[in-house]
């Protein structure tokens, strides 16, 4: 396989992605094409089950893909050493899911820095502040996270994304479980983390991200169209 | 993660379910003081089995016997099945010419009747007994017992007890008697008589003549026999030529001494005694083998302890990976390797064990000063008793350490493979 080829054409690539699941290797979706390129905004769209969150989670090196091979850059995802992996997700790839995914037992602060926890990194102090004071929590700082609404556990874990300025930034249905007003204030941000230029990786089930997004993939019936 | 990180958030873990930690740590506690209580009693027997009963010697000094016919822990004299095998001047001499030897010491048995009469000084009244008397060269003896056996004169006969003897009396007849127990030196310059010719058991078989001779203690030695008093070698022959029948009067050994030129060449020099058809007699071997025994069966039992105490381990810190799946997931995901949770779970292991060590050693402190207070108060002396009964060298302590975190890593071990292995995608939506 020529990979030098294929890295010209994009910052995260997925080749003849497929997914299969159960001993009957049931296909959920399979020979998907994605690329992704810097300061891209891609949204994939689809219904409950077409697998969105699957193909996001492979492309993040989450979950092993069942067919194909995601690139990153020069590196095949899934061929790299573990150790490699976790770095990538913890250095190059930020992640924002939709039940948000913090740890309940710690502060605002620790939450933010757990990037730079796992790593064996020195918390730094002004990044956090910094972070808070991007996603308007400044003033909630030293709040326990099971004190926060929806939407600002939705920003702290936004915040805990772009501790290490991620290449890419994967968002599972971020807003998928919060009320209007703080799917603004979410969406809100990540209108800056786009303008900063960050590619974006964005599941949802609505359609109405367009403005937003360079481009626009829909899952169906285990295909892309 | 860094140590101090991956510390802080162990106690914080394990500080979350404070009932599953106490029923870890009270696990492995009794594990450590089960096998550390038995162990530790075993090493105390073994030292009072060492020091008392078998004796210390130098390492350079053996002592070469008949052969003798080993039936398991049993040991019989088998001389006579080997043919007749002499301890006499002549096998003194090939003794002497192996190359590694550096000097020769006879234990010369007067075969003859004899008894003892005295203790007045020591009982308030005049005893008798049959004893053995035994000779042995001066330079076979420490320095100042060495000294003292030689100052022999006509009136009064230098002569030497057994330690083991002493022991026994300090343990056995002291207290039934109730006299204040005596050390080695307050035997020293203990008169009594020693009656040549005749003796309950054996009457005047061997004598040509009867007579009394007074003696004086001046040490206790372990080269000194057991069931009678030990004088020198010089005295001893002079004895047997005064008082033995002609029938009775051959210089025969009980055993021979042998100093080597070095500790190290005790091998070799078996071996060429074994070819001679005599042994080495070595002391205690068979309460060695007993006491090996005694010791793998409780470090066995102990073992099974904490095989039980590690099975609670891992379902405690298997509950606790349970309860933090999601946790451990959203780590990983964040980019935590598999190593950065191998480590946060053995230092939760580290510090179970660590703690369930601790509090295992102070039961087991507790337990120790204890029976030994109780054995002291209600248990009588008895020859060999013991004066301390758990002996806890720091060896056994660390020992005791490090099977608790290895039980606590064994019982983690399974919790921690499924965690690796797992899914991150997976574990997030188990876990949600």
């Amino acid at each position: 396989m020529d990979i030098g080829a294929k890295t010209l054409m994009g910052l995260l690539q997925g080749h003849g992605l497929g997914k299969f699941v159960g001993s009957e290797r049931t296909a959920i979706f399979r020979e998907v094409q994605v690329s992704i390129e810097r300061g891209q905004w891609v949204t994939v769209c689809g219904g409950s089950g077409s697998g969105k969150t699957s193909l996001l989670q492979i492309l993040s090196g989450l979950d092993p893909q069942s067919a194909g091979e995601v690139i990153f850059g020069e590196s095949c995802l899934y061929t790299m050493p573990e150790k490699n992996l976790a770095r990538l997700r913890n250095r190059k790839f930020g992640f924002v899911f939709q039940s948000f995914e913090l740890l309940e037992r710690y502060d605002i602060r620790t939450n933010i820095a757990l990037p730079a926890w796992v790593a064996g990194d020195d918390t730094d102090d002004g990044r956090v502040d910094e972070l808070l004071d991007q996603v308007g929590l400044a003033v909630r700082k030293t709040r326990e996270v099971w004190t926060l609404s929806g939407g600002e556990k939705q920003r702290v874990a936004l915040a805990r994304a772009l501790y290490h300025t991620p290449e890419i930034l994967f968002c599972d249905e971020p807003t998928g479980s919060l009320d209007d007003h703080s799917k603004s204030k979410v969406m809100a941000c990540l209108k800056k983390v786009k303008e900063a230029g960050m590619a974006v990786f964005f599941v949802t089930h609505e359609s109405s991200l367009e403005s937003l997004s360079d481009q626009t993939l829909v899952l169906k019936d285990g295909r892309l169209v | 993660m860094k140590l101090a990180t991956t510390f802080k958030l162990a106690v914080s873990d394990l500080r979350m379910k404070p009932q599953a930690l106490l029923s870890s740590v009270v696990g492995i506690a009794l594990a450590v003081a089960f096998l550390g209580s038995v162990l530790s009693l075993s090493l105390g027997i073994r030292e009072t089995i060492g020091k008392k009963w078998v004796g210390e010697y130098p390492l350079d000094r053996v002592e070469v016997v008949k052969p003798s016919l080993k039936l398991g822990l049993f040991e019989f004299d088998g001389s006579s099945l080997f043919g007749e095998r002499k301890l006499d001047r002549a096998l003194l001499g090939r003794l002497r010419d192996i190359d590694v030897v550096d000097g020769v010491y006879p234990v010369l048995s007067i075969n003859l009747p004899l008894g003892a009469r005295g203790g007045r000084e020591l009982l308030g009244k005049s005893l008798y007994a049959d004893v053995m008397v035994t000779g042995v060269p001066a330079e076979l003896l420490a320095g100042e017992l060495q000294a003292y056996l030689t100052q022999d004169s006509s009136e009064l006969m230098p002569v030497l007890v057994s330690d083991k003897l002493v022991d026994m009396f300090n343990s056995a007849v002291a207290p039934v008697v109730g006299i204040p127990r005596v050390q080695p030196e307050a035997l020293r310059d203990i008169e009594f008589e020693i009656l040549v010719g005749r003796s309950l058991m054996m009457g005047s078989r061997g004598a040509k003549k009867q007579g009394v001779i007074r003696s004086k203690v001046v040490g206790a030695s372990p080269y000194a026999v057991d069931l009678g008093v030990t004088v020198s070698i010089g005295r001893a022959r002079s004895l047997i030529k005064e008082y033995a029948s002609s029938e009775s009067a051959e210089e025969r050994y009980q055993s021979i001494w042998v100093k080597l030129k070095h500790p190290d060449f005790l091998p070799d020099f078996v071996e060429e005694v074994a070819a001679m058809g005599y042994e080495v007699h070595r002391r205690g071997e068979t309460l060695e083998q007993v006491w090996r025994v005694v010791f793998l069966f409780a470090l066995l039992l102990g073992s099974l302890v904490f095989v039980l105490a590690a099975l609670i381990m891992g379902h405690v810190i298997s509950s606790y990976v349970r309860e933090r799946w999601h946790e451990l997931a959203i780590m990983r995901a964040v980019g935590a390797p598999n190593f950065s949770l191998l480590q946060l779970v053995c230092v939760e292991a580290l510090v179970l064990g660590f703690l369930g060590w601790a509090f295992g050693m102070m039961v087991l402190g507790g337990l120790a000063v204890g029976v030994e207070s109780g054995l002291a108060q209600f248990i009588p002396p008895f020859p060999l008793k013991p004066e301390v009964f758990f002996v806890m060298p720091a060896w056994l302590a660390c020992l005791l350490f490090i099977a608790s975190v290895l039980a606590a890593m064994c019982g983690a071990l399974p919790s921690l493979l499924r965690v690796s292995r797992a899914n991150i995608s997976t574990m997030l939506r188990r876990g949600s």
